[in-house]
């Protein structure tokens, strides 16, 4: 028992970022939550008079949903602890390894999903009575949602590589947006229940069953789906990974096509703007996950210093072409995509361009954002990553919608250009007197999932 | 206090054994001494400690170490007096084999090397002279 | 008869078609302190993970503590330590979680060992894992090990990447371990040095078979190199028995023997009239001659 425990305490705490995350996300959650239920009545979208605006109550509420998620990614540590130590020798060493590492995975996600379901059970039955959840299905949806989100992590934290992560992206839509449609009133509880069982059976015999399997042994080395082994092309594009850009530009079309049937079945019946939507914001994930490799380019580049004749200046200039032609067809594939989308739902032309103009964009800030990572995120980076992030996907959501101001969409794609600007040159002077020795791979980040 | 030599061919425990008895035979180390006890000069040889168990062990059976409940083992009292001539002889062999084969090797006859052995043992004798230290003199 | 610690009879073990161990019978008591050597992929890993239970024999049978090594309950876990060769620490953890997290696994911990041994071997558990050098990751693996106080420690390659002060220290600490006779230790090196002055017994793994355990003092004693300088030339066909290597040079001759007794020693000087001349080997020398 005090395994688990421990363990679900390092989980959350175990880096000094996780734990500044979780301990806000828990404040946010409680202290949101309680000031929610003293409030008078967040009336104001029925039509009744309220004492706070519809930005100011929407406001409130996102508190404690920020904080739920914040407290899913403060347990981030989880998957990573939990593969980790079941694949080494601890596992054979340690009483009940197994068992107790499975317990503290449940335990986590049970954790998580109780706070959140909690938080979001008082919320409504205070605030909006007209909208009712039983208690259990908040949590039956909750405990699927965040097991697939913290199994996404896991994959997603394994193998790196664009590949893997657009991979991850595809998941990172199911586990959004499937548990969504369980949790409408008229689903039978048993399509939360079901599935969740099913997953967790299948993570336990996994977890317990491995050594029987052969599992560990096999996964013993951690494979990594790099693109650019031994394939033709310039040096720099064999040691960056921009050798074969084909290959993750035709590869997008594969989660581009799954998210087409799953959007297709979750919102056929939705609004066609909301469907552009979602499609817009999905883009725009992909189009950030193909760009994240940028963040690998730092720590694979240490071979090229000695093995090139260039200044660590032309070293830069040299990776960012290598990795705009690279991004020529990735994007490119997405244009099409975005183009097509278009024309399927009859678009006004001015959303489209906007539509496109905007992957462009996030291609452009998640490229350089990658590159700015020369050496272990700090504050001031991780602050842009975030900021540039929601700024992107208030960008995607907006851009499309007829409603929206043309001054807001215009001031979203001028401060993300800006954005993409200054990130550049944070890049370039960090690259002029890059460190290798701090740019070592444990220290290199993957974008925060 | 000993010099033991993991690395030689000659294992540790004999090492350690041969040294404790040519010093409790020629009194450098007097009776009662105190020995350290197994775990202190294990760690401060970095050497199993079963192995300096076991010189004990064995040396106790000699005669030549004492048991002293709850206290370190000490030389025994008997452990000087005993050893005669001849067996403390036995202790000068792999010395003198080592000398024998050098000579051979050399081709040096047997008087050279009893004449080099005199002029070594007044020169050595001499320097030691005026040192106040006890010596032991030569065969009686 | 106490059960012994860890105990094989007849192990085995293939991969595929590859036979990598084969008839390997043995026993672990407390007191015991076993050098593993062999080597490279002569099977030594492979021993101690079968003992481990980290998987199963393809033939025979192994055991720890009296109970089949592949289904180790829970509480004879609490009684072994193992440190691997490459350290499997989580590198985003400071020391001290990963220590807190080692530590909820067993009912026993010594805190206060595991204190004393950071600050001697110069830890600082405030420190990231992923910060330290990997001479102190080594460290911390085996510190980790130590803190159940296990009966039976088990270690594969522990000081590969130690400096000789590091290394200095982990021999001071097995000797510690050593000191409780309730206490055995398993350690597999080809730092020879470190084996000759800790064991009381030697494996010698060759080709996936022990091909000397036993004694360590017996070992030194049974394998010699003999300096034999004869009276007349050598016979072309010069025998000695058992020997592992000879070379015949006119009147002299140099070999390695195993099982050597000091009555062989006069039939041998009188069957070749030769005088010989015996030469204790050190554990490196004994090693380089059985792979010659």
């Amino acid at each position: 028992m005090k395994a688990v425990a421990r363990l679900m305490l390092v989980y959350f705490t175990g880096t000094a970022l996780l734990r500044t995350v979780s301990v806000l996300g828990l404040t946010a959650i409680v202290a949101g939550t309680a000031v929610l239920v003293y409030l008078p009545p967040l009336v104001g979208q029925v039509g009744l008079p309220s004492r706070f605006s519809l930005a100011e109550e929407a406001l409130l509420m996102l508190v404690p949903v920020a904080g739920i998620i914040a407290l899913l990614f403060g347990g981030a540590l989880m998957p990573t602890m939990v593969s980790r130590l079941a694949g080494s020798h601890y596992a054979y060493v340690l009483p009940h390894a197994r068992g107790k590492l499975l317990a503290s995975a449940f335990g986590t996600v049970a954790f998580v999903a109780l706070m959140a379901s909690a938080a979001m059970y008082v919320t409504m039955n205070s605030k909006l009575p007209h909208v009712s959840f039983t208690y259990a299905r908040l949590l039956l949806g909750s405990l699927l949602t965040y097991s697939t989100t913290y199994l996404v992590l896991w994959f997603v934290s394994r193998f790196r590589g664009p590949l893997a992560a657009l991979g991850g992206a595809t998941l990172v839509i199911g586990t959004l947006v499937l548990p969504l449609r369980f949790m409408g009133a008229t689903v039978p509880l048993r399509w939360a229940i079901i599935p969740t069982v099913a997953l967790w059976i299948v993570i336990a015999i996994a977890l317990l069953l491995a050594p029987r399997l052969g599992l560990l042994r096999a996964n013993r080395r951690r494979p990594t789906w790099r693109m650019s082994a031994y394939a033709g092309g310039d040096e720099l594009d064999l040691m960056i990974g921009t050798s074969r850009p084909w290959l993750l530009a035709l590869g997008q079309i594969v989660p581009i096509v799954v998210a087409a049937k799953l959007i297709a079945w979750l919102y056929g019946d939705v609004a066609a703007d909301i469907q552009v939507k979602v499609w817009l914001f999905y883009l725009v994930i992909l189009s950030v996950l193909s760009a994240a490799a940028a963040s690998f380019a730092a720590t694979r580049s240490r071979a090229l210093w000695l093995r090139a004749p260039w200044t660590r200046a032309e070293l830069f200039a040299r990776i960012e072409a290598a990795f705009w032609r690279r991004n020529c067809y990735t994007l490119g594939v997405l244009l099409v995509t975005m183009a097509a989308v278009g024309v399927y739902f009859e678009l006004p032309n001015r959303a489209l361009a906007f539509g496109i103009v905007l992957l462009g964009l996030a291609t452009a800030v998640s490229t350089y954002l990658g590159l700015v990572v020369t050496r272990a995120i700090g504050w001031g980076v991780a602050t842009l990553a975030v900021g540039g992030m929601l700024l992107l996907f208030m960008a995607s959501i907006n851009a499309t919608d007829p409603r929206a101001s043309m001054a807001t969409i215009m001031l979203l794609n001028f401060t993300l250009a800006a954005l993409a600007v200054a990130l550049r040159s944070i890049a370039k002077r960090r690259w002029h007197d890059i460190d290798w020795m701090l740019a070592r791979p444990e220290t290199a980040a993957h974008a925060a999932a | 206090m000993f010099i033991l030599k993991p690395h030689s061919g000659v294992p540790i425990y004999r090492q350690l054994l041969e040294q404790i008895r040519r010093m409790a035979a020629s009194g450098q180390l007097p009776p009662g001494t105190e020995l350290p006890s197994i775990r202190d000069l294990a760690l401060q040889h970095a050497i199993n400690p079963m192995t300096v168990s076991k010189v004990y062990s064995l040396l106790e059976a000699e005669g030549v170490l004492e048991r002293n409940r709850g206290k370190p083992m000490t030389i025994a009292a008997g452990a000087r007096a005993a050893p005669a001539a001849s067996k403390r002889a036995r202790h000068l062999e792999p010395h003198l084999e080592q000398l024998v084969l050098a000579a051979r090797q050399l081709e040096f006859g047997e008087a050279d090397v009893v004449k080099a052995l005199r002029d070594h043992w007044q020169k050595t004798v001499e320097k030691t002279d005026d040192r106040p230290v006890r010596r032991r003199t030569a065969a009686r | 008869m106490t059960v012994p610690y860890a105990a094989a009879r007849q192990l085995a073990k293939s991969f595929g078609a590859k036979r990598v161990l084969d008839e390997v019978s043995f026993e672990v008591a407390p007191g015991d302190v076993v050098g593993v050597l062999g080597k490279n992929g002569a099977g030594k890993t492979t021993l101690l993970e079968l003992m481990l239970g980290f998987t199963a024999p393809s033939g025979g049978s192994v055991q720890l503590f009296g109970h089949d090594s592949y289904r180790l309950p829970g509480a004879a876990k609490a009684r072994v330590g193992f440190v691997p060769q490459q350290d499997e620490l989580i590198g985003q953890l400071t020391a001290a979680d990963q220590i807190g997290v080692i530590a909820s696994f067993y009912p026993r911990w010594d805190d206060a060992l595991i204190h004393k041994l950071c600050q001697a071997c110069d830890i600082d558990t405030r420190e990231r894992i992923r910060a330290m050098s990997v001479g102190q990751r080594q460290k911390l693996s085996i510190l980790l090990a130590l803190g159940h106080r296990p009966d039976l420690l088990i270690l594969d390659e522990p000081v590969a990447s130690l400096d000789p002060l590091a290394r200095r220290q982990f021999l001071e600490q097995i000797v510690e371990v050593a000191a409780d006779v309730r206490r055995a230790v398993v350690f597999s090196s080809h730092i020879v040095s470190d084996i000759e002055r800790l064991a009381n017994k030697i494996w010698i793994v060759k080709d996936g078979r022990l091909y000397w355990r036993g004694d360590f003092d017996a070992l030194k004693e049974s394998i010699v190199r003999l300096h034999v300088r004869s009276s007349r030339p050598l016979p072309q066909t010069l025998t000695l028995p058992n020997a592992l290597s000879l070379e015949r040079n006119g009147v002299f001759a140099t070999a390695v023997v195993r099982d050597w007794t000091d009555e062989l020693h006069q039939e041998v000087g009188e069957k070749l009239d030769a005088q010989l001349e015996i030469e204790n080997l050190a554990l490196e020398d004994i090693f380089l001659e059985l792979h010659r």
